[in-house]
């Protein structure tokens, strides 16, 4: 077994891990446990022994309960759900203004006015909803053993935790899906076996045609679509996304086979192979992927180009993100490492951290976007317009790392 | 201390700690107290007040010492008992933080380490990485990587066979090499490192 570890980050943290330990050890407690150490030695036995006795009685009792609990009967109950801004006509909900279903799991569906759906079979996981005709927005509240699904004529769209909207023309007999967030499996006719559909795709099918998928943003021919909402802060660098290519005929692995390397970019970049995704990229059209691609895939793109020092790639991965991804909690995060992106203290990186902490007040990088932020207002207007900051860092995250610095700028301000 | 204390071999000071002479648990304490810290805190992270935990390595070698068969072996006997203590610790910590008693976005100062906050960060952020992955996985990548144990000892210590710490160790570091390599902020820590612009 080798101790070295080829992974450049692992190897570096391992390292600053060795270096830890070293401090010298707190002389007052070490002479407090010494001098007590006898009594010490002594209280241990006897707690030792209680605590035997009292484990005994806890494992005796432990087992009583869960005796009980295999004997007691369980049962679950089903979903309760309440409609509310509709209308029913023959055991269907109408939409009108407004119309939605709630479920009692936070799950929601919203029918556009004049769409027609029923709730079919509810379970203590999930419904079947029938969409006659029109469209739905699902949001569907992530769960372990869900069991949603939407029927759409002959289309059925298999949910686990997820956003989208699907419509369905029962005249025409055609399907339309758009994925805001997770993933769903349509199965139907023109589709072989079962086809992901991952966030920010579209699918479009006709049971007399084909099915195709293009990106959310893209015009389909067709039917007409509400385009995902795609909205993106003041951008200090706007970059235009370019428009879709034609989307290729679908099959039931259609996402994979458009780019077999595709489906590894987030593990390359894992594994510390960025080359080998900015290759995969510019094989297929950086514009390609970033008009196509899915939001693993701009993601992965956005992280190989910033650590293969190409920012501007990064740069254009990040807000083709935003942009087409806005809803997904990842693309939100996309603005924090645009902040990272502009020239240290910069009015643009400055501008990104704000989005970031209004857009995700709590999100996993908000105290590091709060410290920044409270570092470069204080290089640009000193102690005095970082104030506030630094208090609502130390309010927030008096452990943080930029604790000492809000610390001193308290400190320093009038 | 007597100084023939402080310089009698493992196998006679652990005589001597059966025996309870006096002055024997002083010596092991000064002798042994440092490998203990180290291993602890190698293994914890900076984050924890680890002198709880290595005065329970000290009590419970005191209490086990009369078990020890081979005197000789008083060192190995020790890293066993701080590898279970480690293993306890582990264990208690995630029970805690299920139970939300432990801040889990406190941040460590590692001043001693690093003045910088990046590094800080980073050092944080890796040391719950490891907090994602199970308690003997996680014991033999630090004992074997960051403490620099080999495996022969760390098999003797954990009582399981050497091909199950390699297994473990394999396990742990491709586990480890993930969740690094998707921790964007490490990866940008490092990156810059290398680029000579961070530490």
């Amino acid at each position: 077994m080798k101790p070295e570890v080829d992974d450049a980050v692992v190897e570096r943290m391992v390292a600053m891990a060795r270096q830890l330990g070293s401090k010298t050890p707190d002389a007052t407690r070490h002479r407090q446990f010494i001098a007590t150490l006898e009594e010490r030695v002594a209280a241990r036995h006897t707690r030792t022994t209680r605590r035997r006795q009292l484990a005994t009685t806890l494992v005796l009792a432990a087992a009583s309960l869960g005796l009980l609990f295999w004997l007691v009967p369980r049962s679950e109950h089903p979903l309760s759900y309440r409609v509310s801004g509709g209308a029913l006509s023959e055991g269907s909900i109408v939409g009108q203004t407004g119309t939605s279903v709630a479920f009692s799991d936070g799950s929601k569906l919203k029918l556009t006015n004049g769409a027609r759906a029923r709730v079919g079979e509810v379970t203590a996981h999930g419904a079947r909803v029938d969409l006659l005709n029109g469209e739905v927005a699902v949001d569907i509240v992530k769960a372990q053993g869900n069991a949603w699904f939407v029927q759409a004529g002959p289309y059925q769209v298999r949910v686990v935790g997820t956003e989208f909207d699907v419509r369905w023309a029962e005249e025409r007999h055609r399907l339309e899906v758009d994925l805001h967030r997770g993933s769903v499996v349509v199965t139907g006719p023109h589709i072989e076996g079962q086809l992901r559909l991952q966030a920010g795709q579209r699918l479009t099918s006709a049971t007399d045609g084909s099915s195709t998928v293009t990106p959310v943003g893209a015009a389909t021919p067709a039917l007409p679509a509400a385009a995902a909402s795609a909205s993106s802060p003041p951008t200090p660098d706007p970059v235009a996304v370019p428009e879709a290519e034609p989307a290729a005929d679908l099959g039931p692995t259609s996402v994979e086979r458009r780019d077999p390397a595709a489906i590894g970019w987030p593990r390359l970049v894992a594994q510390g192979d960025f080359q080998r995704v900015l290759d995969a990229a510019q094989r297929r059209g950086v514009d390609s992927v970033l008009a196509s691609g899915t939001q693993p895939e701009l993601a992965a793109l956005a992280d190989a180009a910033r650590y293969g020092r190409n920012p501007a790639l990064a740069r254009r991965a990040l807000l083709a993100e935003r942009k087409r991804f806005a809803k997904a909690a990842a693309a939100r995060g996309a603005a924090f490492f645009l902040g990272g992106i502009e020239p240290d203290g910069s009015a643009a990186a400055l501008t990104w951290y704000e989005t970031y902490l209004s857009e995700s007040p709590r999100g996993p990088y908000a105290p590091q976007a709060l410290g920044r932020r409270m570092m470069i207002v204080h290089r640009r207007g000193g102690s005095a317009a970082s104030a506030p900051l630094a208090r609502e860092y130390l309010q927030r995250f008096a452990q943080g790392p930029y604790a000492s610095a809000a610390h001193k700028i308290l400190e320093s301000s009038p | 201390m007597p100084s023939e204390l402080s310089e009698a071999s493992d196998a006679a000071l652990a005589v001597l700690l059966q025996a309870r002479a006096p002055g024997a648990a002083r010596a092991a304490w000064e002798r042994f107290s440092p490998l203990v810290r180290r291993i602890l805190v190698r293994a914890l992270g900076p984050a924890r007040d680890v002198e709880d935990s290595i005065q329970e390595v000290f009590l419970c070698l005191f209490t086990k010492v009369p078990e020890l068969r081979n005197p000789a072996a008083l060192r190995a006997f020790v890293v066993s008992i701080t590898i279970r203590t480690l293993r306890h610790e582990i264990r208690r910590r995630k029970l805690r933080s299920w139970l939300r008693l432990d801040g889990a976005d406190v941040l460590p100062d590692l001043r001693s380490v690093s003045p910088d906050t990046d590094a800080r960060e980073a050092l944080t952020r890796f040391y719950a990485l490891l907090d994602r992955i199970n308690t003997r996985d996680r014991s033999v990548f630090v004992l074997h990587l960051i403490e620099g144990m080999d495996v022969e000892s760390i098999a003797s210590a954990l009582q399981v066979s050497v091909p199950t710490v390699r297994r473990c160790f394999t396990r742990a570091r491709d586990r480890i090499a993930l969740l690094a390599g998707h921790d964007p902020m490490l990866v940008d820590y490092v990156s810059k490192f290398e680029d000579g612009a961070a530490p």
